[in-house]
């Protein structure tokens, strides 16, 4: 027994401890990067100075730079774990989409959202990144990103997150309404997400099973990963009534003014 | 950026995932279709009796070199496919899973083969000097496979379907047995203790391991009802006196 035991079910021990270790190690750093997006689009939602803003986010991308880069060394070995790490990418996703869109009322591109992450996995300055998403401000030249982890499906899943913190952005905007600007950026954010969420119905339609999984797309009715998408969809749709409730309540809470 | 230019590059992306999973798929099926044969002859020794196992062995037993070049032939194909990793991963642990499992079965009826020749049967677990082991060692597959680094997942995965087998071999055996019962007392009746103490000792293995919540637990959880079956069995054939040909698994 003893041999036997030794021969394979000793050494069969050690390397499944070693890979749940791993595994354990790669769950904390994808907590860490839900948490410090969650904080970051915390701070977006605040109202304060831009000084204080950029300070608060930079903090936030330092953090998330040491993390992105234990992920990306790791995962050649964790590949198993790539469904573990798109809740943390989609969060992340969800972050950056929001902050550019904050200040610029547009969705952020995909290959530029890349090339920030590959910044702050390269360990580099994360000015340039806070500067591009809140002025505007071009990006450093020669940035070629090789991120595994990372698949154009999990943008399409994050932008539906975004689209709820913008519904949540016009609802506090107009708790503090005091003239037109409020209604005005509450009326554009409103435009944004009906075109948005027309592009999703329309490819809902051309793709009725759509699904995501581990960053693969597939076109499979009633999976789950359809399920999930029908669901986010329907989040989605009740955001835009939240906000089209809110502009029916400003236009005749005006008109009460009047 | 433009929304409809966004989803366009969307609608591309799902094109290329959708023609992926075809290549994918049809690789998997070739791999399924040349493992046929194996498999096959797997469940033709589930249906022979233990005393009668040995020619077909020699006929028709895999041979660890030829499973080798299925393996690598695939795993190459694998890798020459333009897809995401993530898609390529489930696919290439299959390529192993199954390959060892192909591997240590045929291990399995070889050892049970060789162990019927003699009276009384006697089995070494694990391969030694002077007998061939009824259980493959990782390293023994790592060599075979020519895997630069040992697969334990894919191993304990392959070792509970093997369980599966050696459950079902051993309920065919006894029912072929009984059926086809003349009066005199059959060796065959022996594999069910044999395979009890085998099972059995692949259970006190597993139990060294520490399990999370995963696919390798869900399917050790079914060792249990395996290991009752077999228990169940050996003492249905012992109250009947039936098992007169000792056996041992050392």
């Amino acid at each position: 027994m003893s041999d036997f035991a030794s021969t394979i079910f000793i050494p069969a021990r050690d390397n499944l401890r070693i890979k749940q270790d791993d595994r354990e190690g790669v769950i904390r750093l994808c907590r860490d990067i839900t948490s410090y997006s969650k904080k970051g689009i915390f701070s977006l939602h605040r109202t304060i100075s831009e000084d204080e803003l950029i300070k608060e986010l930079a903090g936030y991308f330092n953090v998330l730079s040491d993390r992105l880069a234990k992920i990306q060394k790791n995962y050649p070995e964790n590949m198993h774990l790539r469904g573990t790490i798109s809740g943390a990418v989609e969060e992340l996703i969800e972050f950056f989409t929001f902050a550019f869109y904050k200040y610029n009322f547009q969705l952020l591109r995909y290959d530029v959202f890349l090339k920030m992450i590959q910044i702050l996995i390269n360990g580099d300055d994360v000015e340039p990144i806070v500067q591009y998403l809140i002025k505007s401000e071009s990006l450093p030249e020669a940035i070629e990103p090789h991120i595994d982890f990372i698949d154009l499906a999990d943008y399409l899943m994050g932008i539906f997150d975004c689209t709820g913190e913008i519904m949540r952005m016009c609802i506090s905007q107009s708790s503090q309404s005091t003239g037109d600007f409020e209604l005005k950026a509450t009326l554009n954010n409103y435009r944004f997400l009906q075109k948005l969420y027309d592009q999703y119905v329309l490819l809902t339609q051309h793709y009725s099973g759509i699904s995501i999984n581990r960053g693969v797309f597939d076109d499979s009715a009633n999976s789950r990963g359809n399920i999930s998408f029908t669901k986010k969809l329907q989040v989605f749709e009740s955001s835009l009534k939240k906000i089209e409730s809110t502009l029916l309540d400003i236009l005749v809470s005006d008109k009460e003014i009047i | 950026m433009s929304l409809e230019q966004f989803f366009t590059d969307i609608k591309d992306e799902i094109e290329k995932d959708l023609n992926r999973k075809s290549a994918i798929q049809e690789i998997e099926h070739q791999f399924d279709s040349t493992i046929i044969p194996y498999k096959s002859t797997i469940n033709e020794w589930i249906n022979c009796s233990p005393n009668q196992l040995i020619s077909s062995i020699i006929e028709k037993g895999a041979n660890g070199q030829t499973v080798y070049e299925i393996y690598h032939s695939f795993t190459t194909k694998l890798a020459g496919l333009e897809c995401k990793q993530s898609q390529k991963e489930r696919v290439h642990n299959k390529f192993v899973e199954d390959s060892i499992y192909v591997l240590i079965t045929n291990r399995y009826f070889l050892a049970i083969a060789n162990g019927f020749i003699n009276d009384p049967i006697d089995i070494p677990m694990v391969t030694t000097p002077q007998d061939v082991g009824v259980i493959m060692t990782p390293t023994e597959i790592a060599e075979i496979l020519r895997l630069d680094k040992i697969d334990y997942q894919a191993y304990l995965l392959a070792l509970l379907r093997l369980v599966d087998t050696i459950v079902e071999y051993t309920t065919t055996t006894v029912i072929n047995e009984s059926v086809a019962s003349t009066g005199s007392k059959s060796s065959n009746y022996s594999i069910a203790i044999i395979n009890s103490k085998i099972v059995s000792k692949l259970q006190n293995g597993f139990q060294l391991l520490d399990l999370k919540n995963d696919v390798l637990r869900k399917r050790y959880d079914s060792l249990k009802y395996n290991s009752q079956r077999l228990n169940k069995i050996v003492y249905d054939l012992s109250l009947r006196n039936l098992i007169t040909t000792k056996g041992e698994v050392n």
